[in-house]
């Protein structure tokens, strides 16, 4: 943060008035970037780069004589493929060895692959590019250094949002930063990584220590605050680095869709995916749901599109059962919502509404978050107060002191549409009279000036003291 | 000017000095790199990974260590911002967890706790894990084994054990470190090992006793005061006059105390708080000259893990001993290297879950001592034995 970014901006502001070389220094920093944290695993990403750019030019010509179809599914399956081999090899081959060892034959034996880092993110935006190009919703961008800085454009590259192509096309080629939006794009950047540094990784200590409590020992209480700080924790983790990757695209005149919408004010499982890494969802809707026939062939055809959907999304989510029963379970619920006792449940009452809800999404992370499934089983039953521990090794004063009980009020606080309200009743309250309108600024400056440059430096003390810092995200 | 103007110019002048802001503070670090503006703070932490030349060839290297956490160590400002950090987390918050390196007690006690990610210390005193009996008889094998290699050389083995502070002085922990058993690690191996016949002297009940008359271990540091050291000597003497009765009457006490202000405590400089937790030093200064000194010893490895000692008092009619050591000795070895014609003191890297603490035998049978003694702090005594190497194919 202290070298790379200065020295990025500086770079880039340099060369504002040449726009290719703005590009360039923009894919320079973004394969610097992904070099620094993963090596020689940077040549994965070009070999990506290098297929993808071509193919799409070849899908596109393909356009004057047939459908493309046969074209764009050797992309796809390259593509796909190119993410089995990196993401899903070890455990395709666990469980393969489970069977062939189930049935007295020998076992398989290959190397451990490394998952680089981003490489489901990257992937799903060289679908997007490729989809949208057979759409005909843009055509192909024929320069190569363009097609690499938008696959690899470091602000959003490990940790997403997953960014269409045909939304930021025009912007790689003209964009424009003001004073306001720079500073707009500052602002939000701090907030993502005050999300980030001073919450969830605050909360992310005894979520990670509870969750590595031994069944015997768990309790009630214990296992219930482990799941709260996880559910807090991944929240922050995740809509922090996309409010991070909003505020920097602002600084460099990119504007990414939001991620994030107050998920946890949903009233059922159906409103939480429309809040809930955004991004993902509608790419699962868009580039899967509808072309399987979406809600358009039946009932039955579209619940078992929905549970298709969702085992894929579990599975894009992790190489492992756990993540697949997360998804799993979420598309169960989805599915139950559209039954009358589902419609009843989500329809009716909204605080009833509301803590349904919340228990299907935290009992759901218990499966995202534990390392095998009898460990997930063994929490969830510890949460429904089945719990075999007895309160003395693992105790709740372990995990509670002031700063985390400070931090999840905030944080439970923060979970709120908060923001967006001061806004709106500053907007219209405040901002309508002459005298309220000096306020309003003021209030702003306030934060801008004050408050934010506070927020920073507290981030910076964290990250320079070592504390914990896990990353949730970096593994996809 | 109407309103909007007005409005407009000082939204601007706000998003220019937020840019300006965030300029100078993304900027500050690299600055001080260049000029050095940032205070000095007192930070005591591992040094990273210095860096190699840079050439071509050098190139990739370091490349390497830069990547490996060389800048997140070494930008400006960060001990200055590592020690608000700890100000607000210790002094502000009162939210010490005992998942951090340094967790502060009551009365300004710091105590050690993540001493690295596998030891934490305020587990081994809660006695959260303890040894399954294999565990145990694993440990059992390698002192016995130490101490009857020995035997038959005609040497005598003593294994000694420092307790670490939070033995000593749980009153200071923070309440919500409970103890979950009656008995830990520590009872455990000790009472194994005694069974077994290893000639063990567990320190323990010499520094409740201390501890009744004078501040065994400092408040700010892991390590025991010289009042306590002093009592782990003349314990280690008791000892090894069963052996040596011609050592019970020379065990020396002719030393004047002298208190003084300025310790800098080893866990205060990890906070990058020494200024915050001041101290008085604890010295004995001895009567009547001393006859040790250091000198070079070419016999034996100039260091393992830290620097080899080797000290000399030229007394022919004195045995000798190799003392195989850890941080807590460096207190001992003034008063201990008096009663020895010559004592080496081997410093091997610690014992961690993957392989043991090295018992150098080519300086033992080089030096042909008289006596050994293996001196442990406790959370390294207390080690789980790593898994048993598998034999190598032939």
């Amino acid at each position: 943060m202290f070298y790379f970014l200065p020295i990025v901006l500086a770079l880039y502001f340099a060369s504002v008035r040449w726009p290719h070389l703005r590009n360039w220094v923009l894919l320079a920093a973004s394969l610097f970037f992904y070099t620094w944290g993963e090596g020689e695993y940077v040549v994965v990403m070009l070999l990506s780069i290098v297929a993808n750019y071509l193919f799409g030019i070849w899908i596109y010509k393909a356009h004057e004589r047939s459908n493309a179809k046969v074209e764009m599914g050797v992309a796809i399956a390259f593509n796909l493929l190119l993410l089995i081999i990196f993401k899903y090899t070890n455990f395709l081959v666990a469980n393969m060895n489970l069977v062939l060892g189930g049935i007295g034959l020998p076992t398989m034996t290959v190397g451990q692959v490394h998952l680089p880092i981003g490489i489901s993110f990257f992937t799903f935006h060289c679908i997007s590019y490729l989809m949208d190009i057979y759409r005909r919703q843009t055509p192909p961008q024929m320069s190569l250094p363009c097609t690499a800085l938008y696959i690899s454009l470091f602000p959003q590259l490990v940790a997403g949002p997953i960014i269409r192509y045909k939304d930021i096309a025009a912007q790689l080629l003209h964009r424009t930063v003001g004073i306001e939006r720079f500073s707009k794009g500052i602002n939000r950047f701090i907030i993502g990584l005050g999300k980030k540094v001073l919450i969830a990784n605050v909360v992310a200590l005894p979520a990670d220590k509870i969750f590595a409590i031994p069944a015997e020992h768990l309790t009630t209480p214990v296992a219930w605050l482990g799941i709260v700080c996880y559910t807090l924790q991944i929240y922050f983790d995740f809509s922090g680095y996309s409010d991070m990757a909003i505020g920097l695209g602002h600084m460099f005149g990119f504007k990414f869709m939001e991620n994030f919408n107050y998920p946890y004010i949903s009233k059922s499982i159906q409103e939480f995916w429309r809040r809930w890494h955004i991004s993902l969802s509608t790419w699962f809707r868009d580039y899967l749901y509808i072309p399987l026939g979406g809600n358009r062939d039946g009932q039955a055809k579209m619940y078992r599109n929905l549970v298709a959907i969702f085992f894929l999304c579990g599975l894009w989510h992790g190489a492992s059962w756990n993540f697949v029963i997360w998804g799993l379970f979420h598309g169960f619920f989805s599915v139950l919502e559209r039954f009358p006792l589902g419609k009843r449940l989500t329809q009716g009452n909204a605080v009833i509404a509301h803590a349904y809800t919340m228990v299907v999404v935290m009992v759901a992370w218990v499966f995202f978050r534990a390392e095998t499934l009898p460990q997930a089983l063994s929490f969830i039953q510890a949460m429904a107060g089945f719990a075999q521990g007895s309160g003395v090794v693992w105790h709740l004063g372990l995990f509670l002191n002031p700063k985390v009980v400070i931090v999840l009020c905030l944080a439970v606080i923060g979970v709120t549409p908060i923001v967006p309200w001061v806004l709106r009743w500053r907007e219209e309250r405040l901002a309508a009279r002459p005298a309220g309108a000096a306020v309003n600024l003021g209030l702003e400056a306030l934060a801008s000036l004050i408050v934010l440059p506070a927020v920073f430096v507290l981030c910076a003390m964290s990250l320079a003291s070592g504390t914990h810092n896990p990353f949730i995200y970096f593994q996809f | 000017m109407t309103t909007a103007q007005i409005s407009s110019r000082w939204r601007k002048a706000t998003a220019t000095a937020t840019a300006l802001i965030f300029l100078v503070f993304i900027t500050l670090p690299a600055l001080d790199g260049v000029f050095h503006i940032a205070p000095p703070v007192d930070l005591m932490e591992n040094d990273p990974t210095p860096l190699p030349e840079i050439s071509f060839s050098e190139l990739f290297k370091a490349f390497n260590v830069l990547q490996r956490g060389f800048l997140d160590k070494t930008y400006g400002f960060r001990k200055n911002l590592v020690r608000l950090q700890n100000l607000l987390d210790l002094d502000i918050l009162q939210a010490s967890s005992h998942y951090h390196t340094v967790i502060r007690g009551k009365d300004n006690w710091l105590f050690l706790a993540q001493e690295n990610p596998e030891l934490n210390v305020v587990e081994d005193y809660r006695a959260s894990r303890l040894y399954s009996p294999g565990d145990l008889a694993r440990w059992v094998d390698v002192y016995r084994g130490r101490q009857d290699w020995l035997a038959a050389r005609g040497i005598h083995y003593l294994l000694v054990v420092a307790p670490n502070k939070h033995t000593v002085y749980p009153e200071h922990l923070p309440a919500q470190f409970n103890k979950t058993s009656p008995r830990d690690r520590t009872d455990q191996l000790v009472d194994a090992l005694a069974s077994a016949g290893v000639n063990i002297l567990d320190l323990r009940p010499a520094m409740r006793t201390v501890k009744e008359k004078a501040l065994a271990y400092y408040r700010t540091d892991t390590h025991w005061t010289t009042y306590g050291a002093f009592a782990g000597y003349i314990e280690i003497m008791l000892r090894l006059a069963r052996w040596r009765p011609e050592f019970a009457p020379t065990i020396r006490g002719d030393y004047e105390i002298n208190i003084t202000p300025g310790l800098t405590g080893g866990l205060a400089s990890m906070l990058a708080l020494s200024d915050r937790f001041p101290e008085e030093r604890v010295t004995f200064v001895s009567k009547t000259p001393r006859k040790a000194v250091e000198v070079p010893n070419p016999q034996v490895p100039k260091a393992l893990f830290q620097p080899t000692v080797t000290m000399s008092t030229g007394d022919p009619s004195l045995p000798s001993a190799v003392v195989f050591r850890d941080s807590f000795a460096h207190e001992l070895m003034p008063f201990l290297s008096e009663h020895f014609r010559q004592a080496v003191y081997v410093w091997p890297y610690p014992s961690t879950p993957r392989e043991m603490r090295v018992f150098d035998k080519a300086v033992v049978e080089a030096e042909k001592p008289d006596l050994v003694i293996d001196e442990f702090v406790e959370r390294y005594f207390t080690e789980f034995p790593p898994s048993p190497k598998l034999p190598p194919a032939e």
